[in-house]
């Protein structure tokens, strides 16, 4: 089939690693490449900065802190932050959640994306194209915060959208209002319509640019042999897709255990009673450190903690699947 | 895809990364140096101040008013931010938490933690400055305010000079009231107020709803005459004089209050998003979309509360009026370990709290644009001037200093006074839990509660199910633990006072 990305790259490596011996040692090579490593070094210094360095700040999960003293010299209590977080049920409930939210959002978030992706780069009148598109991009820039006040709109009891009109067009004056802020086992599906409707278009721009990088070529070839649409797609965006479809999903894998923290807080209005279908690791977290001012954070830190590894420990195994299956397409 | 994911971890990383460089920082830090506090110093300082209210338009006014009047006082300059209810006590908490200056706010044992917070070192100890920056407030303050505030024996933060007793009652709209002959001081309880606001709900079309409440103003709150003392469920029965511990929620009579409160909601007396929206009773009141809250009162507190109304309100005693637990960490002003310079913001407290020009600048505004003075002592309020802290005056300081608006009675502070005279004394008052070592249960608890508390109490759900669940979520976080400790400490304390 068609050459794919991957391959370009692993051919690009291989020459490198050529030119490498030839010029001789890796000095030369820094000063050949000075230009790319210059362009390399904001990314390191902000990764250094906001990923490595605050690092340190896990061991506020071992200790009591108080703030006279300060995290260094607060007692070490060695595991009871994570005992506790581990006897609060709420804690299992929010993984759970977590998981479970983020496993779904993988799968449909690709194939929403993609399709949207497919779907906009066959329009083939370049006006309607850009509408849709701006269309669906536009909510991806609404803060959560306005977009839980637009399904308040939507859901509230006095004068919610649902309630006030839907309902009664439906089952006619005097329908039982729903107390939708109470009901939780509607909101996993109020989260994923939100969450869809929020995400699809922004995410579907990086296949659209991979789409565009496809050959022409190769379809006009198909369609000379006959091919019709459905089967130009099958056979060539498909598969010219896959290699970036992979990466994206192992980075989302990666993430399956850090939910959208507006998402989740802001949209149930982080009603108690929805708790069961809406709490997730980062809400739970919130919602433990704002509980009990200084002590709880221990607590919180610990939660934290127990979601990083976790993912991290997800990223590895996913990464290591994929390279058993498809090594072209490991991310490392 | 790709530079969204980055950008937000960079967004948490970034707050984490404040966390810990500032915080570990403050560990070792090194004592800020004291000015002397009869010398006007030479380099000026900014003052930010936090307070929980609702946002005013027109602060920079009045901040430049008070600055030109600081500049020769004690050359210090004030931010004044106000932040909305729910938002103050997040924002600040994280605050707080991630160690991030600012120079003075409010807080007490309802709002912020005061205790824990001050048990763990997030504001200044106020014993040594008192003397030497607030001489004169010394002076004046009720040496039991203080005593108040006084946490692991060192008080940290300046307790607002006011009364010290409450009395819950029904704020309630006089015109109906009188319309119908309802005679407001018959009805001691919701059960008394239950037909009343059906016939209200019935005869008045605009009233849609004519009780309004958030959890602790709700049948199962305040108005039980249960003393909560610890972990929002712990504490006493009213008027038990043996000082038993027991669970809030184990009670049978809570578990009726719960279910009046859910009969208020099916029978559409209640607001139905009341679990979402369960802080706006005052501005419904004003609206006339209430016919009446039930309240902390004090003699004169309508007045204060609802100014600018179209509507007439009155106030009623439900209770007999009685000293606070601890009045004096009910409503402080603490300053924040982070601030670089205590001394000064003690320095603008000692003024906040003796000078009447200031103190009424910072209550009323700006006279002429914020408020029309009518005689020496009363003032009434402009109210499209854009600024007015007037009914959050108990959260400022010195409440006598202040003038009375209008709406008031003249003589509010000799009511006042006589209020607290009247008061039956707290008998545990001076005690104060002392949490070092069940803090982690604490914070499970307070966790559990956040999340079903509301949920029980405010009505709009049916309380049995969710009880159950609430309690035992409770007792695996450790609420037994807690109450044992609670009992060890108060018998201590009790055996103490009686020797």
């Amino acid at each position: 089939m068609a050459a794919n990305i991957t391959g370009l790259t692993t051919v690009y490596r291989k020459e490198k690693n050529k030119e490498r011996k030839k010029t001789g040692g890796d000095l030369n090579s820094v000063r050949a490449n000075l230009l790319l490593y210059v362009m390399f070094l904001p990314g390191m210094i902000l990764t250094f900065l906001f990923s490595y360095l605050p690092m340190f700040g896990i061991i506020i999960a071992f200790k009591k802190v108080n703030l006279r003293d300060g995290i260094l010299s607060s007692p070490w209590i060695g595991f009871k932050n994570f005992e506790m977080v581990l006897k609060n049920s709420n804690a299992w409930i929010s993984i759970r959640n977590t998981v479970a939210y983020n496993a779904v959002f993988i799968i449909t978030g690709l194939i929403f994306s993609v399709a949207l992706a497919i779907a906009l780069s066959i329009l083939k009148n370049k006006l309607s194209s850009k509408v849709y598109q701006t269309i669906y991009i536009m909510p991806h820039f609404l803060s959560m915060v306005i977009v839980a006040y637009l399904v308040f709109a939507f859901l509230n009891m006095e004068s919610g959208f649902i309630n006030k009109s839907v309902l009664p067009i439906i089952f006619g004056e005097g329908a039982q209002k729903i107390n939708w802020y109470a009901e939780s086992g509607m909101w996993p599906y109020i989260l994923f319509i939100v969450r869809t409707w929020k995400t699809v278009g922004y995410g579907s721009i990086v296949y659209l640019a991979a789409i565009a990088g496809i050959d022409m070529g190769m379809y006009e070839a198909a369609k000379i042999d006959g091919a019709n649409l459905w089967q130009q797609i099958l056979n060539i965006t498909l598969p010219s897709l896959k290699t970036i479809m992979t990466i994206m999903t192992i980075m989302n894998v990666g993430h399956i255990f850090s939910a959208d923290f507006g998402l989740f807080y802001n949209v149930p209005m982080n009603s108690g009673a929805l708790y069961p279908t809406t709490l997730v690791i980062n809400t739970y977290v919130y919602n433990v450190m704002t509980a009990a001012g200084t002590a709880s954070t221990g607590m919180a830190s610990a939660a934290a903690m127990l979601q990083s590894v976790l993912g991290f420990v997800l990223v590895i195994v996913t990464n290591a699947i994929v390279r058993k299956v498809d090594e072209s397409s490991a991310l490392f | 895809m790709k530079f969204k994911i980055n950008l937000k971890r960079a967004a948490a990383f970034a707050a984490a990364a404040s966390i810990f460089t500032a915080v570990s920082g403050c560990g070792k830090k090194a004592n800020v140096e004291m000015e002397d506090p009869n010398t006007l110093p030479s380099d000026s300082y900014e003052i930010n101040w936090y307070l929980p209210g609702k946002t005013l338009h027109d602060i920079s006014t009045v901040e430049n008013e008070i600055n030109a009047y600081l500049k020769d006082k004690i050359n210090a300059t004030v931010k004044i931010n106000i932040l909305e209810n729910a938002q103050y006590k997040e924002k600040l908490s994280n605050m707080i938490q991630a160690g991030e200056y600012f120079d003075m706010c409010f807080a007490a044992d309802w709002m912020l933690n005061y205790a824990t917070n001050a048990e763990n070192g997030a504001f200044v100890a106020l014993d040594d400055m008192l003397e030497k920056y607030m001489p004169k407030t010394y002076d004046i303050i009720d040496k039991s305010l203080l005593e108040g505030a006084r946490i692991d024996g060192k008080i940290y933060g300046l307790p607002v000079i006011k009364e010290s007793s409450m009395c819950y009652g029904w704020i309630y709209r006089k015109d109906i009231a009188d319309k119908y002959g309802i005679d407001m001081s018959k009805v001691k309880s919701f059960e008394d107020l239950e037909p009343i606001a059906k016939m209200i709900k019935e005869k008045e079309p605009d009233i849609k709803y004519p009780v309004d409440w958030n959890g602790d103003q709700s049948p199962s709150g305040s108005i039980s005459g249960f003393d909560i003392l610890a972990a929002n469920v712990l504490g006493c029965r009213g008027g038990d004089d043996t000082f038993t511990v027991v669970n809030k929620m184990d009670l049978p009579e809570t578990l009726e209050q719960f279910k009046l409160g859910h009969r208020f909601y099916t029978e559409g007396l209640i607001k139905e998003d009341i679990l979402t929206n369960f802080n706006d009773y005052t501005q419904r009141l004003k609206n006339g979309q209430a016919f009446c809250v039930l309240m902390p009162l004090k003699p004169g507190k309508v007045g204060e509360l609802l100014k600018n109304s179209n509507y007439e309100f009155a106030q009623e005693y439900v209770q007999t009026p009685k000293k606070m637990l601890n009045a004096g960490s009910s409503s402080l002003n603490v300053i924040s370990v982070t601030s670089k310079n205590p001394g000064r913001v003690a320095r603008f407290m000692e003024l906040l709290n003796t000078d009447e020009y200031l103190n009424n600048l910072v209550v009323y505004g700006v006279e002429g644009r914020h408020y029309e003075k009518v005689s020496d002592k009363v003032v009434k309020v402009i109210p499209e001037g854009g600024y007015t802290l007037s009914g959050s005056q108990w959260m400022i300081a010195n409440i006598y200093l202040n003038y009375t608006t209008v709406e008031e009675e003249p003589d509010k502070y000799e009511q006042l006074k006589k209020f607290d005279e009247e008061a039956t004394p707290n008998l545990l008052n001076g005690f104060r839990f002392v949490t070092q070592d069940i803090q982690a249960e604490l914070a499970a608890c307070a966790a559990v509660t956040k999340q079903y508390g509301n949920q029980v109490s405010l009505g709009a759900l049916d309380p049995e199910p969710i009880l159950e669940t609430y309690r035992r979520e409770l007792n695996n976080a450790g609420i037994e633990k807690i109450k044992i400790e609670l009992q060890k400490q108060i018998n201590e304390f009790i055996k103490n006072k009686k020797s």
